[in-house]
């Protein structure tokens, strides 16, 4: 018997196995996706975005992440498959006779539980296999050699073991218990959704939201987050090799779901009964007789004629909306997702990591769709799929097939509804939107913006997936095919949303509009982009729609040749014409879009971007020549309402032999002239040379053409019909050469036919200025409107001593503004209430950056500025504070100093521009950036404490860590770093380094002293000394103090690495070490001097005395053991465990 | 009625073939002429009934012949056939979640009844016509079999069709539903074509006017009931054995009784046998035979 059970569960399991290996879904899925992997390979701009420059792109990391983040699809895979243990004996109607059988139902279950185990991580395994099959790829010269690296079979394997095979086991046995319960797959599928639901819930509101990583870490049932958090410090030669670590949070997260696996599992086996299996479904009580009256009368109606089939394609529409609405599951579904959106609002708003928010409509819609987004997708495919199969009963379609109506109305109809389903279920975030904001923020309560902004910029690419779900049921009979088909489409363009893996945005199908409406500037500079784009994702979903059209199914017994001449008759046809209109219409967006992006908007591909600078470099570099003006005046024309306008810029006290500058783009010179002679220039990759001549003192002027039409994404328009926002470098050239325009990355440089070498750095008289658009200079600026009647007049205007850098606002309905604290503020009624916490902020970190860096400058305007417009930043008098940087914390905690730190480095970067001409040469950024960031350091522990500080310098750390990680240009030294991490990377290295050399910011402008004296780097060595310099400026250093306390004592561990060869490497650390707390003004060292100092440790913060950054704070922190024990004399001996690190992978 | 009269007014289906991928000839050359009453269809299983049917609803194409329908060339005008054309399928699933009124007003706009007010009231005629008005707020998932069937002709019967085509329509049905579903018809029958196929010879002959037998894709034998019969009149023997007697390997068709099995002979005169009150059933079976198809 025993044997005969054995046998039983093998041959059952394997069966089982076997099909779900033949059913059409599961080749789809694997080779869907195994091709997919292999077509994301191939995009070399995805593969810079997540900082694969210097690795292989068959890396470990890339594996890990992708076999985890697959689940979120997976599951809906996995759901039909578990599924299918119960239910395909129902389907045949052969449920009775296998229930009848004298097998033991707990076996049964068990053995074909295992079977369809198998078949699920054979899908599972489908990412691993695109991955290992990567060296085909260069095999076919696809890609490059040095591009794929030894295939990655522990990865691989890892990845199975801990995140495919754990998943696939503790979700399908919920799979199957939901497939149970409900004896159908829709159980399965809720299950599948809710499970969608967490992950959601943990990766955007929990990690993405710093609510509490740790939290998402253990919920997420891929582990998905924890694969991320780990991936996302890894350096890139760390993710070469790094194999995925059990940490705790692992761990937990992996045995969480196994037990949940186990134990809903064994309550499965014993408590189903075959009863329960087979078990029809209860006819429901009739409803009392006589319920069923109508007002119309009965009446023959006799033959039809003339029908009208606009009506019936309103009335059928309508039907199918309204059995849509009937449905309890879409009720549940919207009432529960609305729901969940106010609470996620409402963790994300409080508990963000710059939070708290103000949940303004403005800030949260953008919240609220990357939480739902994901979510919606699915829900839309499987709603639509529902909508698109509602037929699919026995009799009901060869009714419909028998009937007259014209298969274009019946189609267009379900459509229709398809797409007023899809407008619905995207109208959930806008409603989230609205209850949070009316609860938390009524002030700023605005209806009609969170609905317009899903509407236009969310529902065109659901309409576009709902297309493509509607296609896929026309194309496939089998409603299983057509769903997993459209739930792969689904999870397709959720990758391209979540990693942005197509970049020219009219490619990017299904993935919502990106634009970034702001209070004040409203919708006028994004609608007509908006408009462009949500026309082409219309335009396509009909054209897909057409194709549905083409390849439905009319009729029974249809063979493939059937309906392939069935659509070639329709192509000649109505359908065909429509297909036509619909594609026609795709080019015309096409073409609107790419003469707004790629011509006017000066869109590129990364690769062509690289190129493109590899020929300014070729060209240009060599000519640099040096240059000095003493000022002059700038004349700006613009005309709103044609997106152009025209600049006069006069240069006085030139000194050029010819004059170098770089064209912002939409900018174009015209004109070059001395004392009214026209002068020689040409123009190249947005570089212009004049042949200037001036060897004594002459007076230049520039004209200039403004064409500000095209179209960006991520960057908001300064000019449109309704308003201007303009800086300096939107209409001026930045005279002199740009030295960030060099190809920096080694293995470019070569393909590009440059140098391996980075070339020299021309003397800084020839360079750009670092904050303006030109050097130190006494400059004057006008910008006039083109009021629609011809003649321009003067809004704005103003005199500079300093760089030449302004901003200038103007609102065709006028600027309402308010005065306070002196300051003119320009915000919206939603920012408001911000206002006078915002003034006396300012007032403060001007006076503390007054005290540190010494001059000022007058702050005469507060602009609540758009958003996606840059960073905040001091312009001639007005403080340009982007909406999304300065204005979403609540004025209070973690956000508030993140505010005081972005605010206080402004006003220091400004400070630091005037005290003294600074070209962008060797060291300047570092030295602007640096400085500026640890001032603000400084001041934000002046003004909110030694705690907020510690807050604002762990927040650093951790971006840092990221950007070091993700960053897509190589890293060398701190002094040729990217913007993305130099900022701060200079600053907290530079507030360690002043911290243990007793230093403060000030001490730092020694450097404008003597400012003929030699370069930049020079007058650093002389004002920090050349050790420290080598340190400050080379590669990027970090160190991980951690204190653990121990019933010996305290323990403190530290470990230090320096960057290189595209990671970091481990160094000796130094004996030294820094102790900072809130009421110290004075450092200590450790272990020497602190116990004899008696000193009180309890809150107090450890750090490494060298130079760079503590990668990891929360564990620096002496905890509060001493005040609690009177353990004096264990707080005293303090000792150093660890002081060098051999690897990495101690950390 | 002449050719040229039954072209005008009724179904007329000439030369029509279709074989399946395979090779399968499910219609191979079948030629009917159908005027307005209950005409019967016969066949066995694999006989091409059903190809038959779903080719004059338009559900399939043929690979050549003709269907009119009143002069209409159904296959170059599908739409139009479509207009007159009433069809209950064989089976007919349990819609879920939709009350049989708000069903049948929806078939009614998908057939061109687009005036609100006319369809409202076709709709509560259909609803009377098929007894079904007392149950027509319940959801068509909670209908038995019976009126499922009835919902069904409700809603073949939108329009007023010249031609409804039945397949296998009181399979499953008690007796009762049966008998009322065969009254319906009945009604119908008066002015429309009624197309019905059924195993079930007992339906064909109480109610059909007129029949065809079909087998391999042909129409082996048609004419009226009584017709048919008395082309065998004197032919067809029957004598009751035991069940330990073995059935005649060139019996027409044995039946089983409660004391043995009734075995049918065609032919002269049998020894042991007696003539038989010729039956349709026989007619059916006796063509299967010149047909070469075995249904014993």
């Amino acid at each position: 018997m025993g044997h005969s059970r054995t046998s039983f569960f093998f041959q059952e399991a394997a069966n089982e196995a076997k099909l779900g290996l033949k059913s059409l879904i599961t080749p789809i899925v694997f080779f869907g996706l195994t091709a997919y992997m292999l077509i994301f390979l191939l995009n070399a701009d995805y593969m810079r975005s997540m900082g694969a420059v210097d690795i292989y792109r068959n890396s470990p990391h890339v594996i890990y992440l992708m076999v985890s983040g697959q689940s979120l699809w997976l599951f809906f895979a996995w759901a039909w498959i578990f599924a299918q243990i119960v239910v395909r004996d129902r389907s045949a109607e052969l449920h009775e006779v296998v229930l009848a059988s004298p097998i033991s139902l707990r076996l049964l279950l068990a053995a074909r539980f295992s079977g369809a185990l198998v078949v699920a991580v054979i899908l599972g395994s489908s990412i691993c296999v695109g991955l290992l099959m990567a060296p085909i790829l260069v095999t076919f010269g696809a890609l490059p050699p040095d591009a794929v690296g030894p295939v990655p079979w522990a990865a691989a394997a890892a990845s199975l073991l801990v995140f495919t095979i754990p998943s696939a086991f503790a979700t399908g046995v919920l799979f199957l218990a939901g497939a149970s319960l409900t004896r159908s797959n829709t159980g399965a599928f809720a299950t599948a959704a809710i499970l969608s639901l967490i992950w959601m819930i943990g990766l955007v509101v929990l990690h993405e939201g710093g609510v509490s990583p740790m939290l998402a870490s253990i919920i997420d049932p891929s582990a998905y987050v924890e694969a991320e958090r780990q991936a996302l410090i890894w350096t890139p030669a760390e993710k070469k090799v790094a194999m995925i670590g059990l940490t705790d949070m692992l761990l937990i997260n992996r045995g969480l779901w196994l037990s949940v696996g186990v134990i809903v599992g064994g309550i499965l086996l014993v408590r189903l009964r075959r009863e329960h299996l087979a078990m029809e479904r209860a006819p429901r009580a009739q409803a009392r007789k006589g319920a069923s009256v109508s007002k119309y009368l009965a009446a023959p109606a006799g033959l039809i004629v003339n029908p009208n089939w606009w009506r019936t394609l309103v009335v059928e529409c309508t039907w199918h909306l309204k059995i849509s609405l009937q449905s309890f599951g879409l009720r549940l579904a919207l009432l529960l997702l609305t729901a969940i959106g106010v609470a996620a609002a409402w963790v994300n708003s409080i508990g963000h990591i710059d939070g708290p928010l103000v949940p303004t409509p403005q800030a949260l819609i953008y919240f609220m769709v990357g939480f739902f987004f994901v979510f919606i997708v699915f829900v839309v495919v499987g709603f639509v799929g529902a909508l698109m199969r509602r037929d699919d009963c026995d009799g009901f379609i060869e009714w419909l097939d028998t009937s007259p109506v014209p298969l274009g109305t019946r189609l267009f109809a379900r459509f229709i509804a398809a797409l007023g389903l899809t407008a619905l279920l995207c109208l959930v975030p806008a409603v989230a939107s609205v209850l949070m904001t009316a609860i938390a923020a009524p002030h700023a309560l605005d209806i009609i913006y969170p609905f317009a902004y899903v509407l236009l910029t969310v529902f065109p690419a659901l309409a576009e997936l709902c297309a493509i779900a509607v296609l896929a049921h026309a194309i496939f009979q089998r409603a299983g095919t057509a769903y997993v088909v459209s739930i792969l489409a689904a999870f397709i363009a959720i990758v391209n949303h979540e990693v942005e893996l197509v970049q020219y945005t009219p490619a990017a199908i299904g993935t919502p509009i990106h634009a970034y409406p702001s209070e004040l500037a409203g919708w006028s500079p994004w609608i007509a982009m908006i408009v462009a784009l949500a026309s082409l994702k219309l335009s396509l979903a009909f054209l897909l729609f057409s194709g549905s059209w083409l390849a439905w199914r009319r009729g029974t017994a249809l063979t493939l040749r059937d309906r392939i001449n069935e659509a070639k008759r329709r192509v000649v046809g109505t359908a065909g014409m429509a297909a036509t209109a619909a594609l026609s219409l795709v080019f015309v967006c096409i073409a609107v879009l790419n003469t707004r992006f790629v011509n006017e908007g000066g869109y590129a591909s990364s690769m062509d971007a690289l190129a493109h600078d590899g020929n300014w470099e070729k060209k240009w570099w060599k000519q640099a020549s040096p240059y000095s003006i003493s000022g002059g005046e700038v004349l700006i024309r613009l005309n709103p309402a044609n997106g152009t306008g025209d600049v006069n810029w006069r240069l006085e006290g030139v000194r050029a032999q010819r004059l170098h500058g770089t064209l912002p783009h939409g900018v174009e010179l015209v004109g070059a002239t001395r004392k009214g002679m026209s002068l020689d220039f040409a123009v190249d990759s947005e570089h212009f040379v004049v042949e200037a001549g001036c060897l004594v003192n002459c007076e230049l002027t520039l004209e200039l053409n403004i064409g500000a039409q095209g179209w960006q994404t991520e960057a908001a328009p300064w000019l449109d019909t309704a308003s201007v926002w303009l800086r300096a470098h939107d209409v001026l050239p930045v005279l002199g050469h740009d030295p960030q325009r060099l190809v920096r990355s080694i293995g470019d440089r070569p393909l590009l036919g440059l140098p391996t070498q980075l070339p020299a750095i021309p003397q800084a008289a020839a360079l750009a200025s670092l904050e303006g658009v030109a050097p130190m200079g006494d400059w004057t600026w006008s910008v006039a409107i083109d009021s629609g009647s011809g003649e321009y007049q003067v809004f704005d205007k103003g005199d500079i001593e300093g760089v030449l850098a302004f901003a200038s606002i103007w609102q065709r309905d006028g600027s309402s503004t308010h005065q306070q604290s002196g300051v003119e503020f320009l915000v919206g009624d939603a920012r408001q209430p911000l206002v006078d916490g915002f003034a006396q902020e300012l007032v403060s970190l001007q006076q503390c950056v007054e005290s540190e860096l010494g001059g000022t400058s007058p702050i005469n305007t507060v602009v609540q500025a758009p958003r996606k417009s840059g960073e905040i930043a001091l312009y001639n008098g007005v403080l340009w504070a982007p909406e999304d940087i300065a204005w979403q914390s609540d004025g209070t905690g973690r956000g508030a100093w993140q505010r005081q730190y972005n605010l206080a480095a402004a006003l220091a970067r400004d400070a630091i521009g005037r005290r003294g001409e600074l070209r962008d040469e060797a060291g300047a950024r570092w030295f602007i950036e640096g400085v500026a960031g640890w001032t603000a350091l400084r001041c934000v522990e002046i003004q909110s404490g030694f705690d907020a500080a510690i807050a604002v310098r762990k927040r650093a750390s951790e971006q840092l860590a990221e950007e070091f990680a993700t960053t897509d240009k190589p890293i060398t030294k701190a002094m040729d770093g990217d913007i993305s991490w130099l900022g701060l990377y200079a600053a907290l290295s530079l507030d360690s380094w002043g911290a243990s050399e007793y230093r403060t910011p000030s001490s730092m402008m020694t450097v404008f002293e003597g400012i003929d004296s030699g370069d930049l780097l020079s007058r650093l060595s002389k004002t920090v000394g050349n050790d420290s310099l080598e340190l400050l400026i080379g590669a990027p250093r970090s160190s991980d103090v951690a204190i653990k306390n121990n019933d010996t004592g305290v323990e403190v561990s530290v470990l230090s690495w320096v960057w290189k060869e595209g990671g970091w490497q481990a160094q000796p650390a130094l004996q030294r070490l820094l102790l900072r707390g809130s009421d110290m003004h004075m450092q200590e060292y450790m272990p020497q001097s602190l116990a004899q100092r008696g000193v009180e440790l309890d809150g107090s913060y450890l750090f490494y005395a060298g130079i760079g950054y503590e990668r990891s704070i929360d564990d620096n922190r002496f905890q509060n053991k001493c005040a609690d024990t009177k353990e004096n004399s264990k707080c005293g001996s303090v000792s150093i465990t660890r002081n060098a690190n051999d690897q990495f992978s101690k950390q | 009625m002449t050719e040229q009269q039954v072209s005008k007014r009724g179904l007329v289906v000439k030369g029509l073939r279709k074989t399946y991928k395979g090779g399968v000839s499910a219609l191979n050359g079948v030629n009917l002429e159908v005027t307005p009453g209950l005409y019967g269809l016969l066949g066995p299983n694999g006989a091409g009934k059903s190809t038959l049917m779903r080719t004059l609803a338009s559900l399939q194409q043929p690979d050549s012949g003709s269907i009119t329908l009143d002069g209409i060339d159904a296959l170059a005008d599908p739409d139009s056939l479509r207009f007159k054309l009433g069809y209950l399928p064989q089976q007919i699933g349990a819609y879920p979640n939709v009350s049989g009124r708000d069903l049948l007003e929806r078939f009614a706009w998908l057939k061109g009844r687009t005036d609100k007010k006319v369809r409202k009231q076709e709709v509560e005629y259909l609803l009377e016509r098929v007894n079904l008005e007392r149950d027509a707020h319940r959801a068509v998932a909670t209908y038995s079999g019976g009126m499922l069937r009835r919902f069904g002709i409700a809603v073949a019967l939108i329009g007023e069709p010249r031609l409804l085509i039945v397949d296998e329509p009181t399979a499953g049905l008690d007796p009762a539903e049966r008998s009322r579903f065969h009254r319906i018809l009945a009604d119908i029958g008066s002015d429309a074509v009624v197309l019905l196929s059924t195993h079930i010879v007992e339906d064909i002959e109480n109610l059909c006017t007129r029949l065809s037998i079909m087998a391999k894709g042909r129409i082996v034998a048609a004419g009226t009931p009584d017709s048919l019969k008395a082309s065998l009149k004197g032919l067809i023997w029957e004598k009751e054995i035991s069940r330990e007697q073995a059935v005649p390997d060139d019996a027409l068709h044995a039946t089983a009784t409660p004391y043995g099995t009734r075995v049918v002979m065609a032919g002269e005169a049998l020894a042991g046998y007696s003539e038989r009150t010729v039956r349709l059933e026989d007619v059916y079976y006796h063509a299967l035979r010149n047909a070469q198809v075995e249904e014993v």
